[in-house]
């Protein structure tokens, strides 16, 4: 069997179009014009591409990605951090950041974000010790949890986030780590180092669990 | 033999007058080419939907792996998106080209044996892919993934067989003009030529094992120069010339215009190839590229919706046979959806939309859009067309191709609506702060696990495509079946061409007072000089290739000479023998197919994963492994935040011993599978051919004496973490891609040894 290969009839609806002489294998084509609408937006569509260029490229009026990056991280740490990012690290500084639940609430999501795959998503302990409980490796009083994170641990298992987190953030996730302490969560980990004195209280005395007022 | 009927026809059509034409000759078109090439369509169309539908359910089911390693995702990903574009749509398209190429020509393909070439040739080649890319052997660029041997062989199919053959046609035709299609065609054979040779450049280190020459940046931007252009080229070109020559046939209408036929093919092929920066929108790529890709995007729109615009206008006073007829609704709904996504990609391209849109599956919705409506459509309803005609019969059941129509356009929209939201969803997902300014989803796999029903009703949408294509398959079978025992083979006519060609049909200028400049601008506009291109194939496909060859070099060639374009970074060294072999499992096992390791210059990024990609890091990344999707976190500062191998060791065991959420296949064969200690030295020195400086790991023996010291030393580690014995997993390949995973992203923050200003960098 073939197939017809009789040359198209011209539609009587679209007559007054002018159909070319042109038959490939009984296919015809007419010679209309390019919609205009479609010239406009092809055209347009030129012209914008020639002025984003000059916007963006030939004139520094428009901050390169990389710029504005720089600015939004800037502006975010001032915004966010800038009224404890001037404070120097002590215990005080730690006990306020504990029991602001805000602060808490921050350093809850940058735990997620960077310590949770090896401590464990609620402190419990994974490949790295549990936080919950009253045993610590390598933590003596409070401010010990900036130096290990900023500075690393058993060898750089525990790796050194001073290149990788701010300042302010760091002090806020470990205030966030330092009150997990007294949970005591189930831990596919055995009890690791020696069980420290508790955390001082604001007003400087020892108290048991001052972890009880995060949410 | 009905030679009569048809011969009438062939001299009354010859052009442009009898003084072109020459004694008549007879001959006999070749359908026994075209029917291999249908069922080939066919059959690897279902191979490749199912190994689709069965990847979907991984990722809603990651189990179903079944721990087999030549199931897992990252391999069998590959092999999806390498059927469905090499297997699928290329049978699709030479089905298309060896039936309408002969008749558009009015002469049997030139060589009856390259045709067999052609076909034996290219579906060998397919089976080397469905070999190779399960059992892990990868180039690691994504739809260029197969290995060298197997590169070289698609050389020659593609170039010498089809091109041979096609080209060949075209000189021996019995056709004055080239019809649109055939121009099509052309510019389909001599780009996908020039991408695959130029992207596929790799020092072989082993029979079935190479590195591309390229390196991060600059691999990136040839392998997306490709990438986009095997879209361009293999899934756009053909199936244009595909919807020329069928959908005028099926329809019987004349095509819309002639003039913008000329127009939307040469803005077409010439601004096609310069978009595939677009790809690398944020990433350590140059600027400039970038912004290049972008609005080259922008300017295809109209270009591409040309050839909807003459798709779809071809149907006027044809719109009541489309009501009846299955084969014009596949068109219909082919071409629209051509017109959707070619406006959907340049929308994609600018920037601002990208950087929401990309690593998410609103890429994989547009792709599907792209092929699940316009080339797959296009190819059933060609093939509903053909079919009668092939095997000289009735088509089976037209009830079922209309079934095929309903439940292939409903599993379409199923599919793709699903991952227009979950694209969107994740990519807001991501970039959500709350009200204190810190990321609202702070855990990564909560933004995989919230997709989790969208990805139920993906592979719903898929399966109802799939049992749309296997009615096909049922329809394709049982018409066949009732084919004639010996097909009639027609005999045409038609007169030779001969060599005097418009000696006067110059244009003339209608302008009266004018500037010569005037007068040569209406005669250009007048396109006469088309229409005697037309006439010369040689010629067209050489003009073609210059179109083509320029967008690419305009980018390629500054990204490789400018030295600002990959600023070197003091402290970034190549990978140690042991991380290079790791890296080489990473490749393996298919990881860039759902982790990046390029983390863009965006706050909520860096919030999440760290500083932003330098494109000074890249240097030694043989090839890059940037990634396009991450149904898994960035990776590119992972040895910063996860340097512990116990961890790695334990993750790879089971990802959800660490996280219950994830969808991270086991990798249990790594724990078994020993690291190849002496072919390190191999790919070390296949490394350092390529500049990478390896010092003394070169020399003869030391690349594996090195590789087994670290390895040694990470079980160590391992051993001291958690009592794993060091002798039993230190020469384990998990061991070498803990090894790599630790290296990534390092290296910025090392101390120079001439110190710098201020160090490179942390976030803040």
């Amino acid at each position: 069997m073939s197939q017809s290969t009789e040359p198209m009839s011209q539609p009587t609806e679209v007559s007054e179009e002018i159909l070319t002489d042109h038959n490939y294998d009984g296919i015809m084509e007419y010679d209309n014009p390019t919609p205009g609408w479609w010239h406009l937006i092809w055209f347009g569509s030129i012209v914008w591409s020639i002025l984003y260029l000059m916007v963006y490229h030939f004139a520094p009026i428009i901050p390169t990605p990389q710029e504005k990056h720089a600015m939004m991280t800037r502006d975010a740490q001032l915004r966010k951090y800038g009224e404890i990012a001037a404070i120097p690290l002590s215990d005080e500084k730690m006990l306020m950041l504990m029991n602001d639940e805000d602060w808490q609430a921050d350093g809850a999501k940058l735990y997620t974000t960077w310590c949770a795959s090896c401590h464990g998503a609620r402190g419990e302990g994974f490949q790295g010790p549990n936080m919950t409980d009253d045993h610590y490796k390598n933590i003596k009083k409070l401010t010990d949890f900036v130096d290990v994170i900023k500075y690393g641990a058993a060898g750089g298992l525990m790796p050194p986030q001073e290149q990788v987190l701010s300042d302010s953030k760091i002090s806020v996730v470990a205030a966030y780590m330092a009150s997990l302490r007294g949970k005591n969560l189930e831990s596919s980990r055995p009890a690791e180092g020696e069980i420290i004195p508790p955390w001082p209280t604001a007003s400087g005395s020892p108290t048991d669990s001052p972890a009880d007022s995060t949410p | 033999m009905t030679t009569e009927s048809h011969s009438a026809e062939s001299v009354e059509t010859a052009e442009p007058s009898a003084v072109t034409t020459g004694p008549l000759e007879k001959f006999v078109y070749d359908d026994g080419i075209v029917r291999l090439f249908a069922g080939a369509t066919v059959i690897w169309g279902i191979v490749g939907m199912l190994v689709g539908v069965i990847i979907a359910l991984q990722l809603a089911f990651p189990a179903l792996n079944l721990g087999i390693e030549y199931a897992s995702f990252g391999r069998l990903r590959p092999l999806h998106t390498n059927a469905i574009i090499f297997a699928f749509a290329g049978n699709a398209f030479f089905t298309a080209i060896y039936y309408s190429t002969q008749r558009l020509c009015k002469a049997r393909m030139f060589s009856d044996m390259l045709s067999k070439l052609h076909f034996w040739g290219w579906q060998a080649i397919i089976v080397a892919a469905a070999l190779t890319l399960p059992l892990g052997y990868t180039q690691g660029k994504e739809y260029a993934e197969l290995e060298w041997p197997i590169d070289i062989a698609i050389a020659v199919v593609w170039v010498g067989f089809f091109g041979v053959n096609f080209f060949g046609t075209l000189v021996r035709r019995r056709e004055r003009h080239m019809y649109v299609a055939l121009w099509f065609y052309i510019a389909t054979i001599v780009t996908v030529a020039m991408l695959h040779v130029f992207n596929s450049l790799a020092v072989p280190a082993g029979p079935l094992k190479s590195y591309s020459v390229y390196a991060g940046v600059q691999d990136a931007l040839i392998q997306w120069w490709y990438g986009h252009n095997a879209v361009a080229f293999f899934l756009t070109t053909p199936f244009l010339g595909l919807m020329y020559y069928f959908l005028p046939k099926a329809a019987e209408r004349p095509v819309f215009s002639y003039r913008l036929s000329i127009i939307h093919f040469w803005s077409l092929v010439f601004i096609y190839i310069w978009a595939g920066p677009h790809h690398l929108h944020y990433t350590a790529l140059a600027q400039w590229a970038s912004t290049l890709g972008m609005l080259f995007s922008v300017m295809l729109w109209m270009p591409s919706w040309g050839g909807m615009i003459n798709g779809l206008l071809t149907l006027r006073g044809a719109w009541h046979k489309v009501t009846r007829d299955p084969i014009l609704k596949f068109f219909v709904v082919g071409v629209t959806f051509y017109g959707m996504s070619t406006f959907e990609g340049p929308l994609l391209s600018i920037k601002s939309v990208n950087s929401l849109s990309h690593y998410t599956d609103w890429t994989i919705a547009h792709v599907h859009a792209g092929t699940l409506g316009w080339n797959g459509f296009m190819t059933f309803g060609m093939l509903y067309w053909l079919l009668p005609r092939i095997f000289q019969t009735k088509l089976w059941s037209e009830k079922l191709c209309n079934a095929h129509f309903w439940i292939g356009t409903i599993g379409m929209l199923l599919y793709i609506l699903s991952m227009y939201a979950a694209g969107i969803t994740q990519g807001l997902m991501w970039r959500a702060f709350d009200a204190t300014g810190s990321l609202a989803f702070p855990d990564f796999v909560e933004t995989v696990t919230r997709l989790m029903p969208l990805y139920w009703i993906r592979a719903l949408g898929g399966l109802l495509y799939l049992v749309g294509a296997v009615f096909l398959l049922m329809n394709f079978v049982m018409t066949w079946m009732s084919r004639p025992s010996t097909y009639e083979e027609v005999v045409h006519a038609a007169p030779a061409l001969t060599k005097i060609r418009y000696a006067k049909s110059k244009a003339e200028s209608r302008l009266h007072a004018n500037t010569n400049v005037g007068h040569s601008g209406d005669k250009f506009l007048q396109g006469k000089w088309h229409r005697r291109l037309e006439g010369r194939p040689i010629k067209f496909m050489i003009l073609t290739l210059i179109g083509v060859a320029i967008g690419g070099a305009v980018e390629a060639i500054p990204m490789f000479l400018v030295k600002s374009n990959v600023p070197t970074i003091s402290t970034v060294t190549p990978y140690t023998p042991l991380e290079l072999a790791g890296r080489d499992i990473y490749i393996a096992e298919g990881c860039y197919n759902c982790h990046s390791q390029m983390i863009r210059p965006l706050f909520a990024e860096t919030e999440r994963y760290g500083e932003y990609s330098k494109p000074g890091e890249f240097v030694y990344d043989h090839p890059f492994q940037w990634g396009s999707r991450r149904i898994g976190p960035d990776l590119a500062r992972e040895g910063m935040t996860k340097p512990a191998p116990d961890w790695h060791y334990r993750h790879f065991k089971d990802p959800r011993i660490v996280n219950t959420g994830s969808v991270m296949p086991a990798y249990p064969w790594l724990f078994t599978k020993k690291i190849n200690f002496e072919q390190i030295q191999t790919r070390v020195n296949a490394m350092a051919m390529l500049g990478v400086p390896y010092g003394e790991a070169v020399l003869e023996g030391n690349a594996g004496k090195f590789a087994e010291a670290q390895a040694r030393e990470i079980a160590d580690m391992i051993e001291t973490a958690d009592g794993t014995p060091a002798s039993e997993t230190w020469d384990t390949q998990v061991i070498a891609l803990i090894a790599y995973i630790r290296r990534l992203g390092v290296d910025i923050y090392k101390t120079p040894v001439d110190a710098p200003e201020g160090g490179s960098a942390s976030a803040e």
